[in-house]
């Protein structure tokens, strides 16, 4: 099971043309990074089948 | 990997999509099953709306306890709290139709099979033809497939097929929900005995997969699996051996098109290459979940050649890996379907 972090909930503007940089497996990290920050949490929990 | 997250959320579902207040741990949204760029987006400011400072309307209010139930593996309250949602917020509430859908979406991973086929019946044809369209119409189909030949799941697959089809023509919906749709689709048409619309539906979802070129071996690996669904559901695995060969050594580090080929060469009766694309498969494989797969798999094409001590002894260690799975729904599944094999293999 794989899981997906993105703190920076407010730099979704699609008009940035970048991919957004994710924190792969590591929840407490992006947690401990968004908390911190003051911004909110996405997380995508997927597995590759 | 991730176990702390999966059981104190209580994921039952892949993929799930949440919001969370990292303060609190608290879930503003959560969301079962992919999402186009623009759902993404919606479902992004619906966590921000939930974390943001104005007060909700009733039924924003509903909803988000319903997206936080949701969010921790509550589905009965979740179901519960969609329903207050909708009903507060009436036919003109901006929300209904993704509402409904999470409504359609969670009612089907309750097992609520009827249920939400009866949701589908009585609500898609009247919603306007989108992604929330899309989606409670799959919801719908494939909990009537589920309930195989019954007699509501007749009648009800008799209205849904119809609309599948016409949500298949939707561009705006997420390729995952289209290949959903045919793969229920098919299911559907083949419960019905139709075995030439099966074939259509099986040819053109194949046909959209070759015609997609993967950006990464993330999609790769989605688009393989898509592939396999499809094919094992046409009967013929020989299709999908090329392109799986083509990804093996596209990824010569990724277990996953070794684990879907040896699925695919077990299916067409090719014991001793399923056996070998299962070895080279569990040394690279680095969970669990893959693991148990892929002894599964071993295990299968053991049984397949007549080898039924070579398949106990690679389900004992099958059996092992699957208790270290940290989803309980995926860990009870493989300790199921180990079972179903052991038994077969002591025949």
């Amino acid at each position: 099971m794989k899981l997906s972090t993105l703190v920076l909930l407010t730099a979704l503007a699609p008009s940035t043309g970048h991919a957004l940089p994710t924190l792969s497996n590591d929840y407490a990290r992006a947690r401990a990074e968004a908390t911190a920050r003051h911004l909110p949490l996405f997380v995508d929990v997927w597995a590759p089948w | 990997m991730n176990k702390e997250f999966l059981t104190g959320y209580r994921v039952v579902f892949t993929p799930s999509l949440y919001v969370i207040d990292p303060a609190s741990g608290r879930v503003a949204a959560s969301h079962y099953g992919g999402l186009s760029l623009a759902q993404l987006n919606e479902f992004l400011d619906g966590g921000a709306r939930d974390l943001g400072a104005r007060p909700l309307a009733p039924a924003d209010s509903a909803l988000a306890q319903a997206e936080e139930a949701l969010g921790h593996g509550q589905l009965p309250e979740a179901v519960a709290a969609y329903r207050r949602a909708l009903a507060l917020g009436g036919a003109s509430w901006p929300q209904r139709e993704p509402a409904m859908a999470e409504l359609a979406w969670t009612l089907m991973t309750s097992g609520e099979h009827q249920a939400c086929a009866d949701l589908a019946l009585a609500e898609a044809p009247g919603m306007n033809r989108g992604p929330g369209f899309a989606r409670v119409v799959l919801a719908g189909l494939l909990s009537a497939n589920m309930a195989d030949t019954t007699a509501w799941a007749v009648a009800a697959r008799a209205k849904l097929v119809p609309l599948a089809r016409e949500a298949t023509a939707i561009t705006t919906i997420a390729r995952n929900d289209r290949f959903q749709l045919y793969q229920e689709l098919m299911a559907g048409t083949d419960l019905a005995g139709d075995t030439v619309a099966t074939v259509q539906w099986g040819d053109r979802w194949l046909a959209e997969i070759e015609r997609t070129k993967p950006a990464n071996d993330d999609e790769r690996s989605a688009l393989d699996i898509a592939r396999v669904d499809a094919v094992s559901m046409l009967g013929t695995p020989e299709r999908a051996i090329a392109p799986l060969e083509a990804s093996e050594r596209a990824m010569p580090r990724n277990y996953n098109a070794c684990l879907r080929l040896a699925q695919v060469l077990s299916d067409a009766k090719r014991y001793d290459e399923a056996l070998a694309a299962c070895d080279r498969g569990l040394a690279r494989v680095d969970g669990p979940l893959g693991r148990t797969w892929l002894l599964e798999t071993k295990a299968g094409a053991f049984i397949g050649k007549g080898d039924s001590a070579q398949a106990r002894a690679v389900l004992e260690e099958a059996r092992r890996s699957a208790n270290q799975i940290a989803m309980a729904s995926n860990r009870d599944n493989n300790l199921r379907r180990i079972d179903r094999l052991m038994a077969e293999a002591q025949k």
